[in-house]
């Protein structure tokens, strides 16, 4: 019988290990949750170890279990390190596990010293990676603030009585999404047999059915998301674990906590936004005294702000820190052999440069970045998700990182457009304006200029950009009218030149095909009602295509 | 002794444990692996006369499980199991109804005069059990040596 009991230990421990390597994983990826679960692990091996008689695994379980306490209660917290010391207890006890020889009712042995300085190391790891949270006025005022904001936000967007919750597993949401979206094809497809068929009776109820899956399907997109500041509490932790580090000071903000993203997207943001955060406390700000001299303030300030716009969500990472000189990067670039000794690549495509693998400025490799595998992971990670990121500095002054992903999953509203033989749909929240005008000369190169207001705006020729054969009913050639869109995007202005304009609408962006995932100024696709599909344009990059006059410093 | 003990815990290796040390007693033990899963045993016609509960466990909880048991079935003892005995569990415990708390690994003689205990305190009603009205095993329980006193 005692047999038994050893080997549902066996089995038993097996599996816990397993859930704490899942629950510590979860944890990392800031499910604050799992500390519930990882506690519950480490208390049954305590409980079983004393059952079969391992009084040493008794122990360390629960020296363990005590830290975890502390944490739970809010008397401590994690820090980055903590997750692999955590998993490093974890592998400890396994092999606690392994090294003993459990037996029912055995008396227990006094350890000897060698095994509890062993034990008392793996728990001194830990120690060292956690942090007393400050309780000082301050940070209550802080708090209370924040909870105040948060609380009025919500009330803000929702109705009096709180809402109560259902989990849902993002799968199952997943599906649903896919049924909805497909139903609102099939019916269109439906109304379009039906039209052509020469029926006329059922209009009434058909939009009827039609509004309804447009409901659906929006209601379904909208329960997928979550509010960034959801994800963007580990990013205030890193900078202040690294300031700590470096003796610096530096203030964090977050701005737009409450914009809404697909929770998909939030998952895989974590990473990449975390490395550029990271870059930002650990390259970008200055010791204190560096910043006296230079005239600024001796905090330095590292702001996250969340935005969509035109389909898009926009995240920037500013900084007021040293900065980045594009002279060291064009340097750096012409020794390496990346660029040649001609070449005046601009501002923009040199800070393109440091999203190059190996590609490093930084002479001390930190704890936290600098050893030139960073950034292209960052722009990597954000290419698999269809975005993009790039990088804007004034040296001196400070550095901006700005990640822009195309909202695939949300509604967007625009209007019509062709140009190139293209069915095109303009978000509406980058345009300004909207004129025809006459071609005076052909239109051949995309990169060009238009008149409007007293000022020529830099403009692309969408026409000639996409020409997939096929032009406006007043052709190409000189005479021919065209229309100009302007657009606004943080401050400057661009016009998208097009062949024709239709009507408004919203539709539902979804991301590109493999295929066309490489085109120009493209953030996604969308069908529309009556079933057809059109592309859906990312104005903010079109806009710094057309401010650059073309893509980038082409690939070697 | 005569009873019926169910013995709830998540752990595998604790369920054992404990059900030895009950069947050394006499006793006739059930198991259920969380407190979902004991309610519902009770609930479909499970007349145990004592439970044995475990706090730690995901889903419902063992202070969570205590508080519908005393609600559902006030006269049936709850003994709470846990590996930590702060002073601050044991009020929690006494607040949500449990009739006593022992430590795990359970020493067998604390488990049989916690057993004791429990059971004599259903019986001079002659036992009124979680189906209401029903106790065979408190009826039949031979009285000699387990008076008032204890």
């Amino acid at each position: 019988m005692s047999e038994d009991i050893i080997e549902a230990f066996a089995s038993e421990t097996r599996e816990i290990l397993d859930g704490m390597e899942t629950a510590i994983a979860e944890l990392e990826a800031g499910g604050e949750g799992a500390i519930d679960a990882l506690f519950r692990y480490i208390h049954t091996i305590k409980g079983s170890a004393g059952i079969v008689g391992l009084p040493r695994l008794e122990a360390f379980a629960h020296a363990w279990e005590t830290r975890l306490g502390k944490v739970r209660q809010g008397q401590a917290r994690f820090g980055p390190s903590s997750f692999g010391a955590l998993d490093a207890c974890r592998s400890h006890v396994a092999s606690l596990i392994d090294a003993a020889r459990p037996s029912v009712g055995a008396a227990s042995i006094a350890p000897d010293r060698e095994a509890t300085e062993s034990d008392e190391r793996a728990l001194a790891a830990l120690d060292a990676t956690m942090t007393t949270p400050r309780v000082d006025a301050t940070e209550r005022i802080k708090a209370l603030r924040e909870k105040a904001r948060g609380v009025a936000v919500a009330a803000q967007g929702q109705t009096a009585v709180a809402d109560a919750m259902a989990r849902v597993p993002a799968s199952k949401l997943e599906k649903i999404q896919g049924y909805s979206g497909e139903i609102v094809v099939a019916l269109s497809n439906f109304t379009r047999s039906a039209r052509a068929a020469g029926s006329t009776g059922l209009n009434y109820e058909l939009a009827a059915i039609e509004s309804l899956a447009a409901s659906l399907y929006r209601t379904v997109l909208e329960a997928r998301m979550i509010p960034f500041g959801e994800i963007a509490g580990r990013f205030a932790r890193a900078v202040e674990e690294i300031s700590r580090d470096r003796g610096t000071k530096i203030r964090f903000v977050l701005a737009g906590a409450e914009t809404e993203i697909d929770k998909s997207l939030a998952d895989r943001l974590v990473e990449p936004l975390l490395h550029l955060v990271r870059n930002a406390a650990d390259h970008g700000i200055e010791k204190p005294e560096a910043r006296i001299a230079a005239g600024k303030n001796p905090e330095g300030l590292i702001a996250l702000r969340a935005r969509r716009e035109s389909g898009s969500l926009t995240i920037r990472i500013e900084d007021d820190g040293v900065g980045i000189d594009p002279n060291l990067i064009r340097a750096a670039a012409v020794k390496r052999g990346r660029i040649g000794d001609e070449e005046r690549p601009d501002d923009g495509e040199l800070f393109d440069l440091l999203f190059e693998a190996g590609f490093s400025l930084s002479a001390e490799v930190t704890r936290w970045s600098g050893r030139g595998v960073g950034l292209d992971v960052v722009k990597k990670s954000v290419g698999a998700m269809r975005g993009t990121v790039r990088i804007e500095s004034k040296p001196g002054e400070g550095s901006t990182a700005i990640v822009r992903l195309p909202l695939a999953l949300s509604l967007v509203e625009g209007f019509v457009a062709r140009a190139g033989g293209l069915d095109l749909l303009i978000p509406f929240d980058a345009t300004q304006a909207c004129f025809e005008f006459a071609e005076e000369g052909r239109a051949d190169s995309p990169w060009r200029t238009v008149p409007w207001t007293g000022r020529l705006l830099p403009a692309i020729d969408l026409g000639a950009l996409y020409d997939e054969g096929g032009s406006g009913p007043g052709g190409t050639g000189d005479g021919a009218r065209r229309v100009a869109v302007v657009l606004e995007d943080s401050g400057s202005r661009t016009a998208l030149i097009v062949d024709e304009v239709g009507e408004t609408l919203s539709a539902a962006v979804r991301p590109l095909d493999r295929a066309l995932a490489d085109s120009p100024g493209i953030a996604g696709s969308a069908i529309l009602g009556d079933g057809s599909m059109v592309l859906v344009l990312d104005t903010a990059e079109l806009v710094l295509m057309a401010q650059r006059g073309r893509r980038s410093i082409p690939q070697r | 002794m005569d009873a019926k003990v169910l013995v709830v815990d998540d752990s595998i290796v604790a369920r054992m444990s404990l059900k030895s040390t009950l069947r050394d007693l006499g006793v006739e033990t059930t198991e259920a692996r969380s407190g979902e899963e004991a309610l519902a045993l009770i609930e479909g016609g499970y007349a145990p006369d004592l439970v044995f509960l475990d706090l730690t466990m995901p889903g419902l909880g063992g202070i969570e499980t205590l508080k519908r048991l005393v609600a559902s079935w006030p006269t049936l003892p709850v003994i709470v199991v846990t590996a930590d005995l702060q002073e601050r569990t044991r009020v929690e415990v006494r607040g949500a109804g449990g009739f006593d708390i022992v430590r795990k690994p359970a020493d067998p003689a604390i488990v049989r005069d916690a057993v004791a205990r429990a059971l004599d305190r259903k019986g001079p009603r002659g036992g009124e059990g979680p189906s209401g009205g029903e106790g065979p095993s408190s009826s039949e329980r031979p009285s000699g040596g387990e008076g008032p006193g204890r």
